[in-house]
């Protein structure tokens, strides 16, 4: 593990290097360092997109994360942002989350094109980076998607209207993925995944106590398995909405989103609601998610369900303990995913 | 005793935060909004202003700053940073914690604010208020 952290260490130490020349270098990173384990089932799949998986043994892998962001400032409207992260569910390889160029067109206008985490979710932008939430992960029943980046390009909107801080952004891009680590891992066989001509939208408005959030986005998926073209152009869509309050020591985190792929009679909706409460540097919360994928005429269904109860610490202003309990219900039944399972996790989350 | 703790509260509700930069600064009064839009990390229309300093010497000011102007608890302004550092490449926000190195950072960057209560910056030499936050 921290072989693999020190390499990324290194190419990021040296990437400063070779750019601080003719560059303002800015170096921020994050953390989480994560233990947990199965007390009931067998298995629990807390990371998706990675396949991060507990099992009855206490294991760091599934959840541990650490990323290092890298901006260089070109002149005053370019500069070249670079998020390299490595996960203990890859087995600390390095992976570029974020790798692009941004041109800020104006105060409220930016354009940006390269590789970037791909908007669906509310927290897929910054999945990795746990001191920003409550949770040791984001609701796993949410986050089940096998493409997490879009190599493309974005246009980033941000004006203020009276009180509301707004987000607009408009993106376009594609993603090749040979191997894809969640379907290679439910298939038990090699998946090649793309996600093609991919066009979306994200529309945020907040204030001091709400949060609203819309996106939509819309392409094609081609998809082979073990070799053998199963997918082809195939339509699907995204939808989704989130809206979180504020209300003085009150905390209410909603999220609701479909998916629809009717070429092949996929339908999946997922939801989240979430509630804390802030007592000083303690963040109790309680969240309970879901997917539900309705049996389609090929057979294929899923449908599973978790309830989270967990604190945050804010030890100090760049780092949090928390400490979880997941307990899965999988009602899956031509495609179950795991089986029921209970999980406790305890973790450490920094910035720098 | 309970007269002291009156005027104690009475100094707290009259409690004024002003804007600051060091005194050669050309930088001007802006609106509230928009200062709020610079410690969020965002880009103002106001271009002078290239820096902003989240003053932790005093615990008061920073406190009535979170309420005021940026109208979020320390917990909610943090994440709200965190976020826009790492989804869409953002800077950190400079944070000082001992009141006689942000002034000494505002003299070294002119184009540099920071906030503090307006007795404080009355009676601190080598700086300037720009304008009233609260």
């Amino acid at each position: 593990m921290f072989k693999k952290i020190n390499s990324l260490m290194l190419f990021i130490a040296l990437l400063s290097y070779e750019t601080i020349s003719f560059a303002e270098i800015n170096l921020s990173g994050y953390g989480s360092i994560v233990a947990g384990r199965v007390i009931s089932g067998d298995e629990f799949l807390s990371d998706y997109p990675n396949a991060g998986v507990y099992d009855s043994d206490i294991s760091f892998s599934p959840d541990t994360t650490i990323g290092v962001q890298l901006i260089a400032g070109l002149d005053d409207s370019l500069e070249f942002v670079i998020q390299a992260v490595s996960n203990g569910a890859t087995d600390y390889d390095i992976d570029l989350d974020w790798a692009y160029i941004n041109y800020q067109l104006n105060t409220e206008l930016t354009i940006q094109a390269g590789r970037k985490r791909l908007p669906l979710y509310y927290y897929s932008d910054f999945f990795n980076v746990g001191y920003a939430y409550y949770w040791i992960r984001p609701p796993a029943d949410n986050y089940t998607w096998q493409i997490s980046h879009y190599n493309g390009l974005s246009l980033q909107y941000q004006p203020y209207i009276g009180e509301w801080d707004v987000l607009l952004n408009l993106y376009a891009g594609r993603e090749d993925s040979n191997d894809n680590k969640l379907l290679s891992f439910l298939s038990a066989v090699p998946v090649d995944e793309t996600w093609k001509n991919m066009v979306g939208i994200v529309a945020e408005v907040s204030k001091d106590w709400l949060e609203f959030r819309a996106t939509f986005m819309q392409g094609q998926l081609d998809r082979s398995v073990n070799g053998v073209v199963t997918a082809r152009n195939v339509k699907q869509k995204f939808s989704g909405i989130s809206v979180n309050l504020y209300l003085y020591e009150f905390i209410i985190l909603s999220e609701y989103n479909q998916y629809v792929r009717d070429a092949s009679d996929i339908h999946v909706d997922t939801r989240m609601l979430s509630l804390a409460y802030q007592l000083g540097v303690f963040t109790p919360h309680l969240t309970r998610s879901a997917l539900h994928q309705k049996e389609n005429k090929f057979g294929g269904d899923e449908d599973h369900n978790t309830i989270s109860i967990g604190l945050r610490w804010d030890y100090n202003k760049n780092t949090a303990i928390t400490i979880q309990f997941d307990r899965v219900q999988d009602k899956g039944v031509a495609i179950p995913i795991l089986d029921d399972s209970d999980a406790v996790s305890v973790g450490v989350d920094f910035v720098f | 005793m309970l007269t002291h703790a009156v005027s104690v509260f009475a100094s707290a509700e009259k409690s004024v935060g002003v804007l600051v930069a060091t005194d050669s600064s050309l930088v001007h009064k802006i609106s509230i909004l928009e200062v709020r839009r610079l410690y969020l990390g965002l880009p103002s229309s106001n271009g002078l202003i290239k820096e902003t300093v989240v003053n932790l010497a005093d615990p008061v000011a920073y406190k009535n700053f979170l309420k005021n102007v940026m109208h979020m608890t320390d917990n909610g302004y943090r994440r709200k940073i965190v976020k826009r550092i790492f989804r869409q490449g953002g800077r950190k926000v400079n944070e000082i914690q001992d009141f006689s190195e942000i002034v000494s950072y505002l003299e070294e960057h002119p184009y540099a604010v920071s906030f503090m209560d307006e007795e404080t910056a009355r009676k601190t030499k080598a700086i300037k208020v720009v304008q009233v936050l609260w």
